[in-house]
């Protein structure tokens, strides 16, 4: 009997410790998670997981360097608005992952990130880890033959907005005039 | 057919007579030269005078995006003012850095961006602008022979349909267009001028 209320006392105890913990501890986890753990490679040569994700806000964009519009337009915008972040900058960084890993060797990407500020990472790998990749993250992408026998691609142009813990707060679509970019950005940095 | 050999004949003949009269023998050294002014003159001015500019078309901004190094793609941009009387429709364009150059058109569909080239050309119709601009119509340059870096200059080529051909400026920019971040700098940055004038006018 005695052991019964006990184990009754402890349970609701338990319950109550529970609830309070919850209504006044910090909301750690706020976003989506987004994506699944993946080994690639990064465009100076190094070997890039999730975690890079971790640790600072990240604007993740998925794109290919024979893009002549969206891609350098998007990043440029990118880098641009971080730029202009008054504090915080450091807290930011810019990922580009490849949807063309066929041509986008790391000796492609070695030349065409750097062009775009520092704290750009540009992802890249073996095209079937890379196109996983893209798949986990709910990525469109398509091969358009050109009339002159090249390709080119249509392709989600989304940028996705994760926290420093890698998960999605929230997105940039491509038509949002810079004001608004930079004032997304702001909020993800100073949230940290 | 050989009516008319013989009346070119018949022509010459008489012209010949008229050359052998005094005063035009004595002008015809000077007739001569003057002739060949006259025809260095047409020669001079005809291609301007048929230049797609003079007949109504007008060019403003035109822009070539700066590009990483060994990238192999690059996009122009340019506004398009059509005065010319009847549509003229943009078919191709070609530039000295780049193999191979096509007119393209994008469409936003729900987060996706796909991109197209208008095979038909870009028509811009009588008395409208058509601009070419960032997020949207473009030139594509494919097959690039070097790198294209900011405040280099380059000469396109335009061809339009029906008036002809057009070589043109275009400044190479890391930011191109006039809409927003670079249209706003643009203005700030005039607007700065206008004041430095007056405070500059107020001290004297």
């Amino acid at each position: 009997m005695w052991g019964l209320g006990f184990v009754l006392l402890l349970g609701l105890a338990f319950s109550v410790s529970e609830y309070l913990a919850r209504q006044w501890m910090p909301r750690t986890q706020t976003g989506f998670e987004i994506g699944a753990p993946f080994q690639l490679t990064d465009h100076t040569g190094q070997i890039v997981t999730e975690e890079i994700f971790t640790g600072r806000a990240s604007a993740v964009f998925f794109g290919f360097t024979h893009c002549p519009e969206i891609c350098p337009t998007t990043l440029n915008d990118l880098a641009n608005a971080r730029q202009a972040l008054a504090e915080g900058r450091e807290k930011l960084q810019i990922v580009f992952i490849t949807l063309d890993p066929e041509r986008d060797t790391v000796e492609v990407l070695k030349d065409f990130i750097p062009y775009f500020g520092e704290q750009v990472t540009g992802i890249t790998g073996k095209p079937e880890n890379v196109l996983e990749l893209a798949r986990d993250w709910g990525i469109f992408w398509e091969r358009i033959q050109t009339s002159g026998g090249g390709y080119t691609l249509d392709h989600t142009a989304t940028v996705f907005l994760l926290n420093e813990q890698g998960r999605m707060t929230g997105t940039i679509d491509i038509a949002e005039p810079p004001d608004v970019v930079e004032a997304k950005l702001k909020k993800l940095v100073t949230r940290l | 057919m050989i009516s008319r050999s013989t009346s070119v004949w018949v022509l010459s003949k008489r012209v010949k007579k008229y050359m052998a009269n005094p005063i035009i023998l004595y002008l015809r050294p000077f007739l001569q030269c003057l002739a060949a002014l006259a025809v260095f003159l047409v020669l001079l001015t005809r291609p301007a005078f048929a230049s797609c500019q003079t007949e109504g078309l007008k060019f403003d901004h035109a822009q070539l995006r700066a590009t990483p190094p060994n990238a192999p793609v690059s996009a122009g941009y340019l506004q398009i003012t059509n005065t010319t009387g009847q549509t003229q429709t943009l078919v191709s364009a070609s530039a000295p850095f780049a193999k191979r150059a096509q007119i393209h058109d994008m469409k936003h569909d729900s987060g996706v961006m796909k991109m197209y080239e208008i095979e038909r050309g870009l028509a811009v119709q009588d008395r409208l602008t058509v601009a070419l601009m960032p997020k949207g119509r473009h030139l594509m340059f494919m097959d690039l022979d070097r790198q294209l870096k900011e405040d280099d200059i380059f000469s396109v080529t335009l061809e339009f349909v029906p008036c002809g051909r057009v070589t043109l400026p275009f400044h190479v920019t890391r930011l191109p267009g006039l809409v927003h971040t670079q249209g706003e700098t643009h203005t700030k940055g005039h607007k700065q001028k206008d004041h430095d004038h007056k405070q500059h006018d107020h001290s004297h």
